[in-house]
């Protein structure tokens, strides 16, 4: 604004403040600052809170797509069926009993038709036992291309055991057991060591509550 | 041979005391429990369990509503009573666990049907004054299922079996026979649906309560287009309703068996969208076979609404 002159009285004249040009500027940065401060704020929050994502090698249960989840669950509620059927007869029940017994996923009749072309064998180990499967009637080169073509493993580990295999959870309850469900989006050989160099997933979800943490190896 | 006679007289005699009789009998000696249950299904489960060994107490009466039931006194009192108690421990009965508390029975075992289950993750946002996000719960509807029934009453039975040693053989032996009714009637659903090429079916449900039932059968829901039962839908709701139904592109609704019927020719004149009804088995009177008799029914009108729908019909 420039000067006006009232007639025979006063003249108007605008005086700039000082360094007006930068208290914009001032202003901006003290907004920034602002929001820096919240931002790291809200880092820290969210780390001392204790949040940890899961580990790489594992697999949220509600990223499984199309039929994945029923055989996923088929095979975590099989779990309790299993440990109980080894408390009575003092030793890992075979596939086939498991067949005889009416537990899916063994029990194919009992799945949709999708997951009937699943075989499954067994394998015992000192400290744990692993049930193996994949869809028999599937080629070995597409991947992720249906989780019908994918293998499953059920991986139910005694924690009271000398030689636990890794990775296991530590248990915030007494539970004796550690029970895992493994998923490889490729129809794959059974992982006879260390199934994450073999490209499984450990699949976790609302078994984890009890979970600790995740031992990794010995020591 | 002229002492046969008399062997035999005392054969007869003994054999009411033989190892067969005494464990026969033994088995079938009253178990002596009074078991309480929550819900519908878990009355006929335990009921199929026990027979006439054990009786088994419903805690609320036939038609209430176990979302939005209030404890009377009379039910504390029959709490004080009971040696069991069937629960669902997930959200559906939550009338229990205040019960629990004033009943303060010292002698009361809970048996928590979903203990160690493998459940279906239900997400619902966290408003703002929460601390946003979202926040996990667990699905509920765990009874409403073959395969999980199966699991749950599996278990129950060998609580059962701990505290009865003495029936523990009669009440394998009925959990075996009745589990395996109920899996028979799931594989003969899953060889109709077999036949029904659901590729492209778009499914949705008026509740979220047959999660389980669906992924047992390996059906997809595309859409759950109402969250709670038992409400009336609104016009602006009815309105959401059928905008979500067209926008998924769904051409078979499952809804609830009390949905009524003018939203349903509506629903229909505006989308096309065939409706079949769903027992939520929760409602009606305590009976041995009302859990079967409702999810065969169940099954049936799967089975034929996606057969119906799938061949054009």
């Amino acid at each position: 604004m420039g000067e006006s002159a009232a007639p025979g009285r006063y003249r108007e004249k605008v005086v700039a403040p000082r360094a007006a040009g930068r208290e914009t500027l001032y202003l901006l940065l003290a907004v920034t600052l602002i929001l820096a401060a919240m931002a790291l704020r809200f880092t820290l929050l969210h780390r001392s809170a204790g949040a940890r994502g899961p580990e790489s090698y594992q697999l949220a249960d509600v990223r499984l797509k199309n039929q994945a989840p029923a055989l996923y669950r088929a095979l975590l509620g099989s779990a309790m069926d299993i440990l109980y059927l080894r408390s009575a007869d003092g030793s890992w029940p075979d596939i086939d009993q498991l067949r005889q017994e009416g537990l899916p996923p063994f029990a194919a009749e009992l799945l949709p038709t999708g997951l009937r072309g699943f075989v499954w064998e067994m394998h015992r180990r000192s400290g744990w036992v692993d049930y193996f499967g994949v869809d028999a009637s599937v080629g070995s080169t597409r991947k992720n291309a249906d989780p019908l073509k994918n293998s499953f493993l059920l991986r139910i580990i005694d924690l009271q055991s000398d030689d636990p295999p890794f990775p296991h959870c530590r248990k915030t309850t007494p539970e004796r057991y550690d029970i895992q469900v493994w998923f490889n989006s490729r129809k794959t050989d059974y992982p006879a060591s260390d199934p994450i160099k073999r490209g499984w997933k450990w699949i976790y979800g609302a078994g984890a509550r009890d979970c600790e943490r995740i031992v990794e190896g010995p020591g | 041979m002229k002492f046969f006679p008399v062997i035999l007289c005392l054969c007869l005699l003994l054999i009411p005391f033989s190892p067969c009789s005494v464990f026969a009998d033994k088995a079938n000696e009253k178990c002596g429990l009074t078991i309480g249950v929550s819900l519908h299904p878990y009355y006929s489960w335990v009921s199929h369990i026990v027979g006439d060994t054990a009786r088994v107490v419903p805690l609320i009466p036939s038609e209430a509503d176990p979302h939005s039931y209030q404890p009377l006194p009379r039910d504390i009192e029959r709490l004080k009573k009971l040696d069991l108690v069937v629960i669902n421990g997930l959200g559906h009965d939550e009338f229990v666990s205040s019960m629990l508390k004033a009943a303060d029975n010292p002698r009361l075992r809970v048996i928590d049907t979903n203990k160690g289950l493998p459940l279906i993750s239900v997400f619902t946002k966290k408003y703002a004054f929460e601390g946003g996000g979202r926040q996990q719960s667990f699905n509920s509807h765990t009874y409403i299922s073959i395969n999980g029934a199966a699991r749950q009453i599996r278990m129950i039975s060998r609580e059962l079996e701990k505290r009865c040693p003495a029936q523990a053989a009669l009440f394998k032996k009925n959990t075996r026979a009745y589990t395996s009714s109920l899996q028979k009637m799931l594989a003969r659903a899953l060889e109709e649906l077999a036949k029904v090429d659901m590729g492209k079916l778009r499914i949705a449900t008026v509740h979220d309560g047959y999660a389980y039932l669906f992924q047992e059968l390996g059906i997809k829901v595309s859409a759950v287009v109402q969250p709670r039962h038992g409400i009336k839908p609104s016009p602006r709701q009815l309105e959401d309703t059928i905008r979500r139904i067209k926008k998924a592109g769904v051409g078979v609704l499952f809804a609830e068996l009390d949905y009524e019927k003018k939203y349903v020719d509506i629903i229909f004149q505006e989308t096309g969208c065939r409706i079949y009804k769903l027992s939520h088995v929760s409602r009606g009177k305590y009976e041995r076979d009302y859990f079967e008799r409702a999810m065969r029914r169940n099954l049936e009108t799967i089975v034929r609404a996606l057969t119906e729908v799938g061949h054009g019909g």
